[in-house]
């Protein structure tokens, strides 16, 4: 694949609304927590949410200025100057402040912006943190995401997130977490910490049945800044990387598809994929080819040729099943989860046909792994109407019916299930 | 053509729970409707005014009293100013009413620049 030869349609795929307050907010508030120490991190807090508070109210009258981020610098600078007054103990709890404040303050060195934010982004990966709470944390202290947000991104009540982000600052604070790049031993062991994190993320803003709220998309676009930054820095550039970078990609590529227009959700075979945004899926190949590198093969990279594999088929039908299920195969050995075996299963039964599936279901073995996973039950429902077991199909799909989906899906197997009631009503009324 | 002044009262506890992108939309509705008044030759100019520090001055019984304020903590604050022109104080009605600041403030007071 050519590195940015001209010929490549023009880049249009960043996102048509910028988000100045978004990553503004972020990268000062990356600054001051470092600065401030895990300890203050309310503190830091507080005084970028107050910069953003005069940033709204002066340029109402103004505009955003040319350069937001020396503005809201200087906005913070002095209210740091303020606490600092007022609270003679801070200055010693807190020697970062004072350090922070002589810094010259511009121009604003965009090597050390970048190192705030990777060292932020390591300090929400850490690991005495949970899965959910190191999501939760990346987009609101990295992504600059709002609790409201974070909350919709992850289908929460606002307090159950504002909890779930409080508890894990609590944890940085109280075990005052180092927030730094890790020295060169324990990179990569945190750098597969922060690339799960980003995966969980991209799982989150993918999830299937949420459309295209614009929250979820931010979501999605927040995965790719954060790869991006990670590939910015010498350090923290690696192969693993670009594949997650390129997986992100071809996700996105799809969003605009996944819905028709009275936004009922569309599976991989109806999606119109001229609808597939073809400049994400150029990028996407690009950095597919970046991360063959190394000599690490991760499940990122696995995962990330998946995803290529569709992107690349025009139509759903001429989809390279047989290269897909090699790479399943390498997959389920690298990463051996229910959800992978069953996404495999769903592989064969497309090469070789719904019985060959349902064999390889019963051998998967997945029944009390999945049991509460919706859909593993759709996907035996699909398999035992492809073989002409509607019965059984049908004891499926009400297995599926009776978990929890989100709405454009539940519609979706509805509809379904009314269709093999029908047929099996027309077909073949004798059986029991 | 006259002068109005639109004077633009904030609740300072109103904008502290919006988050980083509605400020943003805030901020964008308001370059829209100042820039459309600025293209018709409407918009004279407009500022934040500066939330601490004020004072009144006050004369009573022939002495001058000075006092802090009006503080930023009060429930309404003049948290600044548009002057615009226009033909009448109805239409200055007209062209404020679509001010986002009706949304996202608390309230806009419009007084005409009295000329002789």
């Amino acid at each position: 694949m050519p590195e940015d030869s001209p010929s490549l349609p023009p880049d249009n795929t960043h996102a048509a609304t910028d988000h100045v307050f978004r990553h503004e907010a972020a990268r000062l508030r990356a600054s001051l927590v470092r600065a401030f120490g895990a300890r203050h991190i309310d503190l830091a807090e507080d005084v970028v949410q107050d910069a953003l508070v005069q940033a709204l109210k002066h340029w109402r009258f103004h505009g955003v200025p040319d350069n937001p981020g020396a503005w809201l610098l200087s906005v913070a600078r002095r209210r740091a100057i303020d606490e600092l007054r007022r609270d003679r103990v801070l200055e010693r709890s807190a020697p970062g402040i004072a350090a922070w404040l002589g810094r010259p303050q511009a121009p604003r060195d965009a090597g050390l912006v970048l190192d705030d934010q990777l060292a932020m982004l390591f300090a929400c990966a850490a690991p005495q943190l949970a899965p959910e709470s190191r999501i939760a944390l990346m987009l609101h202290l990295v992504a600059g995401f709002s609790v409201a947000e974070v909350a919709r991104a992850f289908l929460l009540s606002e307090d159950a997130a504002s909890q779930r982000i409080l508890r894990a600052k609590r944890l940085l604070r109280d075990e005052q977490a180092t927030i730094e790049v890790p020295d060169e031993t324990h990179l990569p062991e945190r750098l597969d910490a922060v690339l799960d994190t980003i995966y969980l993320m991209l799982n989150e803003g993918h999830a299937p049945g949420v459309g295209n709220d614009p929250v979820r998309l931010d979501v999605l676009e927040e995965c790719t800044r954060l790869c991006e930054l990670l590939l910015e820095h010498p350090r923290t550039t690696a192969p693993a990387v670009h594949a997650m970078l390129a997986m992100t990609l071809f996700t996105r590529s799809r969003t605009d598809a996944r819905m028709d227009e009275a936004g009922v959700l569309l599976m991989l075979d109806q999606q119109p994929r001229d609808k597939w945004n073809q400049a994400l899926i150029q990028r996407g190949f690009r950095h597919l080819a970046l991360a063959a590198s190394g000599t690490r093969l991760t499940r990122y990279h696995i995962e990330a040729a998946i995803a290529s594999i569709h992107a690349r088929a025009t139509t759903f039908e001429s989809t390279d099943w047989a290269e897909l299920l090699s790479l399943y195969d390498l997959l389920v050995r690298a990463h051996p989860t229910p959800i992978v075996r069953l996404n495999r299963v769903v592989v064969i039964a497309m090469l070789h046909g719904p019985q060959a599936g349902l064999r390889a279901l019963d051998e998967a073995d997945l029944q009390s792994a999945l049991a509460n996973y919706p859909p593993f039950h759709a996907v035996r429902a699909q398999l035992f109407e492809r073989a002409d077991l509607l019965h059984e199909a049908r004891a499926a799909l009400l297995a599926a019916l009776a978990l929890p989906w989100p709405a454009p899906h539940q519609r979706l197997l509805t509809d379904r299930l009314a269709n093999l009631e029908q047929r099996i009503s027309n077909g073949n009324p004798d059986r029991p | 053509m006259s002068k109005f002044m639109l004077m633009l009262f904030d609740n300072p506890a109103q904008d502290i729970n919006l988050s980083p992108q509605q400020m943003q939309q805030v901020v964008a509705e308001y370059k829209q409707w100042a820039e459309q008044l600025a293209r018709q030759g409407k918009l004279v100019g407009g500022d934040k005014l500066a939330e601490h520090g004020g004072k009144t001055l006050r004369g009573s019984a022939g002495k001058l009293i000075i006092t802090d304020g009006p503080f930023a903590e009060a429930k309404e604050v003049l948290g600044g100013y548009f002057v615009i022109n226009a033909n009448s104080l109805d239409e200055a009605v007209e062209l404020s009413k679509t001010c986002p600041h009706i949304k996202y403030g608390s309230s806009i007071q419009i007084r005409k620049v009295d000329e002789v």
